[in-house]
């Protein structure tokens, strides 16, 4: 039995469940009207897919923009939970399903889809993308000097934390400036107190458990590289003091139950804005909630190892166009619409705070929430301070997605005990096969 | 009738026209009975043809094929190439056949066992047995995945199950922590899924058992634990054999638990050969050495369920 044969039988009921199940109905509602070739214009009313990783009502606002905006095309989301979605995605495009018209990217897999063939060639919105976009958001969406998605976000981790529990602990919180930096020493030491005098079950949370993402930084931080090396970042490198000493920093925030086991990347931020937790580092998407629920905090920079450098992760989210899609002019417009104006970056932002990453939204964005609460009013500085001197890009590889999925699964061992080295060593056996067949 | 010629003539021709009306009619009868014989059999032939053998071919000839990068670019032929690989090479392949086996075991024997112990239960002169029969077969109705998520909740560090041992003074535990306790839960998520629908499979085996024979293991003054022993299993071998086959069969394509809770995890414990598959196919993007999987699984249960019927299926 097939590949594809064994696991459209299995997966379907995986993929329903996990709140997937509109994804076949919404594709299919892509093929009204429309021409079959590519090139050709379309007219009439087109109805294209998205397929997109947010929760639910995630981008409304941007669709519903889009929708006003652009009367003769009416996109269709279906949301896929962020970790199924790059697999899902990759299924059905290596099915060359035309289904899908254009779907999230997450950045650092650019690489990895462009040169599998899952995207079309934006190269067409290079101009457009240099005139209106931070330099680094284009860079992110670029591999081999083609434009291959449409950044929508510039993403950047600050820490929070909940004024209450400092208070009641008695610790003094950390400022918004750079230059007052906290170490995570000084975090976690930080965090034991305020558990020890509040009974906080929680006293550091990171938002996006045993994701890349939100380690790298403290492997960089600490000396340890992104973890790939070499031609195309095809070989890892993992097996070095620096990432031994990161890793070794997060399975020790969960063995002294300074960060709760069961707590998963999904449920971090309602679990921090319910307040439970002293300290949370994440995206500042968090302070809407914060917002909302009336819980006073406040916000410093994302710390780093005491004499090491500061680090903060980067690359965000991006819309894709499938090269297989009936309606690539319409979803192109889609993409490029909800990036490169001012409008739809804005509406892309509406509902989740991440810095958009359209220049001129950029400022709009962080003075609608400096209004919603003096915790944020340095933001927009402190942000852009980040992204133009702390911040790494993911490794640019074909082998992205592979390493993603090794390394957190080496992460969440790390978190529920395997010895660091064991899992490092474990991990980089298996990256090694699996770029064994992308290096030939 | 010999000197009447008339007859004589008449009965050859009848016996002639006789036989030449008949052979058309046989033939013709025997042509309708193909013709319907045939379209009662082309749904599942034609199933057959399309969900079955037609995979099969195209898994066998994915495996020999090796996909350029770009999936526009013609795939290459690679001859054995992929099963070398993963039998060679692979550091993720054999730990996973180990992972699957292990598990399979597991749960054929418990779930065998536990299904038995219901079934005796369940046939026993009770209150409400039938109500008490479908609970237990109740859970086979619901989704897997919807159970998986629920089961997922219950055994979080926080959820019922450590909250229901820590009353009871037991502790807390880490279930997706460790290979033990993570198959501790994920036998628990499929025996309350299944367990119920084995039960019912046995219980019509032991509905079989005579109960003449019982009274008579009665009267020459067998127990209750030697019935069971000397006449109740030994009657109920041929449901058994069939219920371990299919136990078997079944767990080797678990998927929905790791899938959804544990990524393969904890150190590739819970890497079953689907999960496997699944990776390699839609993470790594590596389609045909997935159908080389696919057809090494296919290879593996046969040989199983060969060796599981000589032991224990009844040798008529």
């Amino acid at each position: 039995m097939s590949v594809h044969q064994v696991f459209r039988l299995r997966t379907v009921p995986v993929v329903a469940a996990l709140g997937t199940a509109a994804l076949a109905a919404a594709c299919g509602g892509g093929s009204a009207g429309g021409s079959a070739s590519p090139q050709a214009s379309e007219t009439g009313q087109v109805t294209i897919s998205f397929v997109e990783n947010g929760p639910p009502n995630f981008y409304a606002p941007l669709l519903s923009a889009f929708n006003a905006a652009h009367p003769n095309i009416k996109v269709v989301p279906s949301s896929i939970p962020f970790d199924s979605e790059a697999d899902i995605v990759q299924a059905k495009l290596s099915q060359k399903d035309s289904t899908i018209d254009a779907f999230i990217v997450d950045q650092p897999r650019t690489a990895s889809w462009a040169a599998r063939g899952y995207l079309l060639d934006l190269s067409s919105l290079t101009a457009e993308a240099k005139q209106n976009l931070f330099p680094a958001a284009v860079q992110a969406s670029s591999y081999q000097g083609k434009l291959w998605d449409t950044p929508l976000w510039e993403s950047s981790n600050q820490m929070f934390y909940n004024t209450t529990l400092l208070q009641k602990a008695g610790v003094k919180p950390p400022t918004d400036q750079p230059s007052d930096r906290w170490t995570w020493e000084q975090t976690v030491a930080a965090a034991k107190a305020v558990q020890a005098k509040t009974g906080a079950k929680c006293g550091l949370l990171l938002e996006q458990t045993d994701r890349y993402y939100q380690l790298q930084p403290l492997a960089e931080s600490a000396g340890g590289g992104p973890g790939l090396t070499g031609d195309g970042n095809l070989t890892p490198a993992l097996n070095n003091p620096g990432w031994t000493k990161a890793l070794g920093f997060y399975q020790e925030l969960f063995a002294q139950g300074v960060t709760p086991r069961s707590v998963s990347a999904d449920q971090s931020d309602a679990y921090f804005t319910a307040g439970n937790c002293a300290f949370f580092v994440g995206l500042p998407t968090v302070a809407g909630t914060l917002i909302k629920n009336k819980i006073p905090f406040g916000i410093a920079p994302e710390p780093y190892f005491a004499g090491e450098k500061p680090v903060t992760p980067n690359a965000a989210n991006a819309i894709g166009v499938s090269p297989f899609s009936k309606h690539q002019a319409a979803a192109t417009e889609f993409a490029r619409w909800a990036s490169m104006t001012v409008e739809g970056n804005l509406a892309s932002v509406e509902t989740i705070k991440i810095p958009p990453a359209n220049m001129k939204a950029s400022d709009p964005f962080f003075a609608g929430l400096a209004k919603q609460s003096t915790a944020l009013t340095n933001l927009g500085s402190l942000v852009n301070y980040e992204l133009s001197h702390t911040a790494v890009a993911r490794p640019e590889t074909i082998g992205y997605v592979q390493f993603e999925t090794i390394m957190q699964q080496a992460f969440s061992d790390i978190r529920n005990g395997t010895a660091v080295n064991q899992a490092l060593q474990n991990a980089t056996s298996k990256l090694n096969a699996a770029f064994s067949s992308l290096k030939g | 009738m010999a000197t009447d010629t008339t007859g004589v003539e008449r009965a050859p021709r009848e016996h002639a026209a006789g036989r030449t009306e008949a052979v058309p009619l046989r033939a013709r009868t025997w042509q309708r009975e193909g013709l319907v014989a045939a379209a009662f059999l082309a749904p599942s032939a034609i199933v057959l043809l399309v969900l079955r053998l037609y995979p099969t071919v195209e898994a066998l000839i994915a495996s020999a094929q090796r996909q350029p990068l770009n999936i526009l670019a013609a795939p290459v032929f690679v001859g054995l190439d992929n099963y070398r690989t993963l039998l060679v090479e692979s550091p993720t392949f054999w730990p996973s056949v180990a992972a699957t086996v292990i598990f399979v075991t597991i749960v054929v024997v418990a779930q065998t066992v536990g299904a038995l112990a219901l079934g005796l239960l369940y046939t026993q002169h009770m209150y409400a047995t039938r109500w008490w029969r479908a609970l237990v077969f109740l859970p086979i109705t619901i989704p897997m995945a919807v159970s998986t998520l629920v089961w997922q909740i219950a055994f979080r560090n926080d959820g019922v199950v450590n909250g229901f041992l820590s009353a009871l003074g037991l502790g807390q535990y880490n279930y997706f922590a460790t290979r033990g306790l993570a198959y501790f839960a994920f036998l628990t998520i499929l025996s309350w899924i299944g367990l119920g629908y084995w039960m019912a499979l046995l219980i019509a085996g032991l509905a079989d058992v005579p109960t003449e024979v019982r009274d008579a293991a009665k009267v020459d003054g067998a127990g209750a634990i030697r019935t069971f022993f000397s006449i109740v299993l030994p009657l109920l071998k041929r449901p058994l054999a069939f219920v371990a086959v299919a136990l078997t069969v079944t767990n080797f394509f678990t998927f929905i638990p790791e899938a959804v809770i544990t990524q393969g995890g904890p150190r590739d414990a819970t890497r079953f050969l689907m999960f496997e598959i699944y990776t390699e196919a839609y993470s790594n993007g590596n389609t045909n050495r997935a159908s080389a999987e696919i057809v090494l699984l296919a290879i593996i249960i046969l040989a199983i369920v060969a060796v599981e019927f000589k032991l224990i299926a009844p040798e008529d």
